[in-house]
């Protein structure tokens, strides 16, 4: 290489490295910051999907090895801090945080993978899942379902989300959200069907791709808590005492926010005395008693639905 | 051609207006104008982006080899818009993980890349960051203008401004991709005749 070439070579190289040096240097000093302002958006989704009386306590639960419902010890940060949204890798962290067993077979279908579980304090048998969608429109959709005793959505959240502005991002809507609301793991499948697709979901959206990947992203997840609160609750029966569930008390500490406290002692009580199982029990039974709900929803089925298919096809073809 | 002031800064992002008059950059102005806010957010990001970049590349117009200079060009833009990036997520949580996804297409703003070749990197500092900033209010105005008038045909207010009552839609097709356009055309038309019978002169 002549001397010219090395010349023309050398500034772009310098500046691309004074620019990695920025941009690093800015990235940890707004890294704080970032993190704050992410944790005040999850703690606004969790008072969204809260029982009522939630008081901003809650007890955070990632998935394990096994099946089981376990503490990550010292770990309350969401996992892998502001990556988890910008890169949307559906599997990127899924290796320690939820794995193993039926939930790795499950999670392989990409479609609502349950990333951590929330337990509310004073309400143990009431749930938020973190949960993500499986390719949307432009990449997977983060979602916080709150899960009632009774295994229907309370309440729904979206966390994080690339959809088209103006339309797939319209699932954002409280209108929409609320729409998810009294969903169970029994509901018949055509009620995660947007209508514009044919199915019982009125979601006033004609964005089917990015509404579908999220109907079934719910659907999943809240069939895979139901079989798996069911599978615990089966073994708790044969060993009834609960030590050593509860073991997270550093986990509000490592969680950023001031307001979280870790309120496990309540909540491993709760954990293994009869409350839970009572309710597991008697939502178990209660198996086919979405009949009646699922019948609603079809009278309420939206007439224009036809019209919302044609323009959800084109509009998203044209975002 | 350039004239001195605010005023004759407002007065030249209007009549070369990068987006209405030149017609360039056009896609950021189509894509993220649906509402108020995030027109007017992406509209402060390319204003900063394009006079920064602007006032580097200018102070480093004598290092920068011929045969290079786009590339360099390019990384000097890319690093401002990081930086853009990484503030709107700290300061403006919310509507970075809407719109957010948008920024980083800011860079390949060919009004950017244009402003940085024939003007940045031929004239000294103080000219730059002039010719960058009047450029990018332009480019501001006419993004803030199509956001707008886009959010008010398509539910009667800018709710992104001041949040009013959720979600009435009154006409969709101003926030499908056809309702840019419209919007878009509207406002070119309103531009031109408003120069013309100032009997003003872009160039």
């Amino acid at each position: 290489m002549d001397r010219k070439t090395l010349i023309a070579a050398a500034a772009p190289a310098a500046l691309a490295a004074l620019g990695i040096g920025l941009l690093e240097a800015l990235d940890r000093a707004t890294a704080p910051r970032r993190a704050a302002a992410q944790a005040q958006a999850l703690e606004r989704a969790l008072a969204a999907v809260a029982p009522a009386g939630f008081a901003g306590e809650y007890v955070v639960r990632d998935r394990t090895r096994d099946d089981v419902l376990l503490d990550r010890a010292g770990d309350g940060a969401p996992p892998d801090g502001a990556d988890d949204g910008a890169n949307g890798k559906p599997d990127g962290s899924l290796g320690d945080g939820f794995g193993g067993g039926l939930a790795r077979d499950l999670a392989r279908g990409g479609s609502g993978d349950i990333r951590r579980v929330y337990v509310f304090a004073g309400a143990p048998s009431h749930y938020a899942l973190e949960i993500e969608s499986g390719r949307a429109y432009n990449d997977s959709v983060r979602l916080l379902l709150g899960v009632g005793p009774d295994g229907r959505v309370t309440g729904a959240r979206i966390l994080a989300h690339r959809e088209t502005p103006g339309l797939g991002d319209r699932i954002t809507a409280a209108a929409w959200l609320a729409q998810l609301r009294g969903l169970g793991p029994a509901s018949p499948p055509r009620a995660f069907i947007p209508a514009a697709a044919g199915g019982d979901f009125d979601g006033m959206t004609g964005a089917t791709i990015t509404a579908r990947a999220v109907l079934a992203a719910v659907r999943d997840a809240l069939r895979r808590f139901h079989a798996e609160r069911g599978a615990r609750r089966d073994r708790d029966a044969g060993r009834d005492t609960s030590a050593g569930r509860s073991t997270g008390a550093e986990h509000g500490a490592g969680h950023g926010a001031d307001t979280l406290h870790s309120a496990d002692a309540k909540h491993g009580a709760g954990h293994g005395a009869g409350a839970t199982h009572s309710a597991d029990a008697k939502r178990g039974a209660g198996h086919g008693a979405d009949t009646p709900h699922s019948a609603g929803r079809d009278a309420n089925a939206n007439p224009d639905a036809r019209r919302d298919a044609g323009r959800g096809a084109a509009g998203e073809a044209g975002g | 051609m350039t004239r001195d002031g605010m005023g004759g800064m407002l007065r030249d992002s209007a009549l070369r207006n990068v987006m209405l008059m030149r017609l360039l950059g056009l896609c950021p102005l189509l894509a993220v104008t649906t509402t108020a806010l995030g027109g007017i957010l992406l509209g402060l990001a390319s204003w900063f982006t394009i006079t920064a970049s602007g006032a580097l590349i200018s102070l480093l117009r004598f290092r920068i080899a011929r045969a290079t200079r786009l590339l360099s060009f390019v990384i000097v833009i890319a690093v401002m818009v990081g930086a853009v990036g990484l503030v709107f997520e700290a300061f403006l949580y919310e509507w970075h993980r809407s719109l957010g996804l948008f920024i980083p297409l800011i860079v390949t703003n060919c009004a950017i890349l244009a402003h940085a070749e024939a003007c940045a990197s031929r004239q000294p500092v103080r000219r730059a960051v002039r010719e960058g900033a009047t450029d990018g209010l332009g480019m501001l105005l006419a993004l803030a203008a199509v956001g707008v008038l886009r959010e008010v045909w398509a539910t009667g207010a800018p709710h992104s401004l001041w949040p009013g009552p959720d979600g009435q839609v009154f006409f969709e097709l101003a926030w499908l991709p056809p309702g840019a356009f419209f919007a878009l055309a509207a406002l070119i038309a309103g531009l031109r005749l408003a120069t013309r019978r100032s009997g003003a002169r872009s160039e």
